[in-house]
């Protein structure tokens, strides 16, 4: 008798609670629809009326993007956040390793020390970060944009957590008597104990690089080594009548980075709680 | 010395003590490099603070009279006012939104979670210079969706110039902080709600608590931390906030110069503040410097008040 009124009970009760989720869900996309329906329109239609559906001016919009080799940008920002992240995650691993399961004399003050760090806000050094890059001749460089991404107090923390975890003493014990050389154990044995691990870190420096945008504007001087943020805002100031093909630049230089980040949702969930500390 | 070293390596389990120079090595790469672009720029921009420069002539030392012009500087007072009034209107919502999204997404019944869990922290990852600009766009004074919107729905009759009035500015951006944290809050709250004990909810379900008193009783009551948590960050985040901002505000829409902190300063954030000074139009990179160690110790100050303020709380 119960069981027959239980069902439509709880399908009812799902009602709201599914509509909180679709109206949120909704507000949180809206934004990244208008982007790509307005992108396909002339400019002098944009702000007549509002659009939700598709418009035929994609093809003049699109002509107008390749014509300033917008794409480049691209190429540049997949340059530049790859080498970051692949940095980030050898410098991270290698130090988190050793304070994970090594006791050497002040390991444990220069592990705090790095901890502490990451309270520091992370503008403090800025005015001084700029004029360094300057004097060190290093504007219009990839290289300040790379380098410091190599000292990342999370990532440290981060691997030393998850080594002291996965990887077992014993097994890196036995190695040592096996003959094998330190340097051969972390590469050959701890590093692919903890691939989850570099996947993590890696996917959140390579976001971080990606977004990046003060930095690189301070920088960049030399317009071929634009990243995309750069090449977005720079598009904007040549193309700046032409509002239609800027917004179509703006959802190509978006979405297909936020459809390859649908791939790896869960691992970008864990990893942007855990990396909330770095900001 | 050797008894106490065994001793400890026994407590710690598996941790291996050896006098070689193989873990300094290990440590070196990330060590030199934090020390040539993170020590030495604080450090740097301390000394710097102390000086007037505009970056070509001389420097001079001008002692603490930086901060004291600082102290003085109804700007600097003002970014901190904005920041204040930013968090009243963003915060109450952000922390409701993310709580009821995590609370709904935590059901054993939802369908597709991960897909809305994923739709909902997308504008978070979303590079700041496309929101600010789309949001410029969305915004524009006349005929942006949102202005013609809110016209078919008859809710104004006049065109509201949201990008060149200092309070619909504000709510601008609060519209757009608050899209873009939303989901990214609800992350920390679904962490939160995984880790209370199911037990809980039992014993509440058996005495005939149904989902809406359970969350309330329960859930949030457990999640008092990630509510410090996220009202913490988001605080130290608006007082840095600049690269949405500065878009925004430069957007494709407004099709001239970047319009520094808004109409009358409304927008502007402490971090804006000291970028102006040292790379706007007049470089006084002492006086920034001396801007960044004030926001520095603000920091300090905050980080002290919110964590007295929310543990009095917990207590109870």
């Amino acid at each position: 008798m119960t069981n027959p009124n239980r069902k439509p009970r709880i399908a009812l009760r799902q009602i709201p609670v599914l509509l909180v989720v679709v109206v949120l869900s909704f507000f949180a996309l809206f934004p990244f629809w208008s982007m790509m329906v307005m992108g396909t329109y002339r400019t002098a239609d944009i702000y007549k009326e509002i659009h939700l559906w598709f418009g035929d001016y994609f093809p003049q919009n699109w002509a107008r993007i390749v014509e300033i080799d917008f794409f480049r940008f691209f190429v540049n920002s997949i340059v530049v956040a790859l080498t970051s992240s692949l940095l980030a995650i050898t410098t991270s691993s290698m130090a988190g390793y050793v304070f994970a399961k090594f006791e050497f004399r002040g390991s444990r003050a220069m592990f705090n020390f790095i901890l502490a760090t990451m309270m520091v806000p992370g503008q403090l050094g800025l005015i001084a970060f700029i004029i360094l890059v300057r004097r060190m001749g290093l504007i219009s460089s990839w290289l300040p944009l790379i380098i410091p991404t190599g000292a990342s107090a999370f990532g440290v923390f981060w691997m030393r957590q998850y080594i002291a975890g996965a990887v077992s003493g014993e097994l890196i014990e036995s190695a040592r008597i096996d003959g094998c050389s330190e340097f051969g154990i972390f590469l050959r044995i701890v590093v692919p104990m903890i691939t989850p691990a570099l996947m993590t870190l890696g996917l959140l420096s390579f976001l971080w690089s990606w977004n990046d945008f003060m930095r690189p504007m301070l920088i960049l001087e030399n317009e071929n080594l634009f990243t995309i943020p750069l090449g977005i805002k720079r598009m904007s100031s040549y193309m700046r009548q032409d509002i239609g093909a800027t917004i179509l630049g703006i959802s190509v230089g978006t979405i297909p980075i936020l459809i390859l980040f649908a791939f790896f949702n869960n691992t970008l969930v864990n990893g942007l709680t855990a990396g909330a500390v770095k900001e | 010395m050797v008894a106490s070293q065994a001793s400890q390596s026994s407590r710690k389990g598996r941790k291996h003590i050896k006098s070689t120079a193989f873990p300094y090595l290990m440590t070196l790469p990330y060590f030199l490099i934090y020390a040539l672009f993170g020590l030495f720029p604080i450090i740097y921009t301390f000394f710097l603070s102390f000086y007037d420069w505009n970056g070509v002539a001389a420097k001079a030392f001008v002692g603490l009279s930086n901060y004291v012009r600082l102290a003085g500087d109804p700007v600097f007072w003002t970014t901190l006012l904005n920041t204040l009034i930013l968090a009243v209107f963003t915060l109450p919502l952000q922390l409701l939104l993310g709580f009821a999204l995590a609370a709904v997404l935590s059901g054993k019944a939802m369908p597709l979670k991960k897909t809305f869990r994923f739709f909902n922290f997308l504008p978070y990852i979303t590079n700041s210079v496309a929101i600010g600009m789309i949001f410029s766009v969305l915004f524009t004074w006349r005929g942006g969706v949102v202005n013609q919107a809110l016209r078919l729905l008859g809710l104004i009759s006049k065109d509201i110039y949201w990008t060149g009035k200092p309070w619909p500015a504000r709510i601008m951006v609060a519209i757009m902080l608050i899209w873009k944290n939303t989901g990214y809050t609800s992350l920390f709250f679904a962490a939160g709600i995984t880790n209370i004990n199911p037990s809980l909810y039992e014993a509440a379900e058996l005495d005939g608590a149904n989902g809406f008193q359970r969350h309330v009783y329960i859930t949030l009551p457990m999640l008092k931390n990630v509510i410090r948590f996220v009202v913490l960050t988001s605080s130290i985040g608006l007082l840095q906030l600049f690269d949405e901002l500065y878009n925004l505000f430069s957007g494709t829409a407004t099709n001239a110069q970047v319009l520094v902190g808004g109409p009358r300063n409304a927008a502007l954030t402490t971090v804006w503040y000291m970028y102006d000074k040292g790379f706007g139009s007049v470089v006084e990179l002492g006086y920034a410097s001396a801007i960044a160690y004030g926001l520095f110790i603000v920091i300090l100050v905050l980080t002290v008040i919110i964590n007295k303020a929310l543990e009095g709380r917990r207590s109870i």
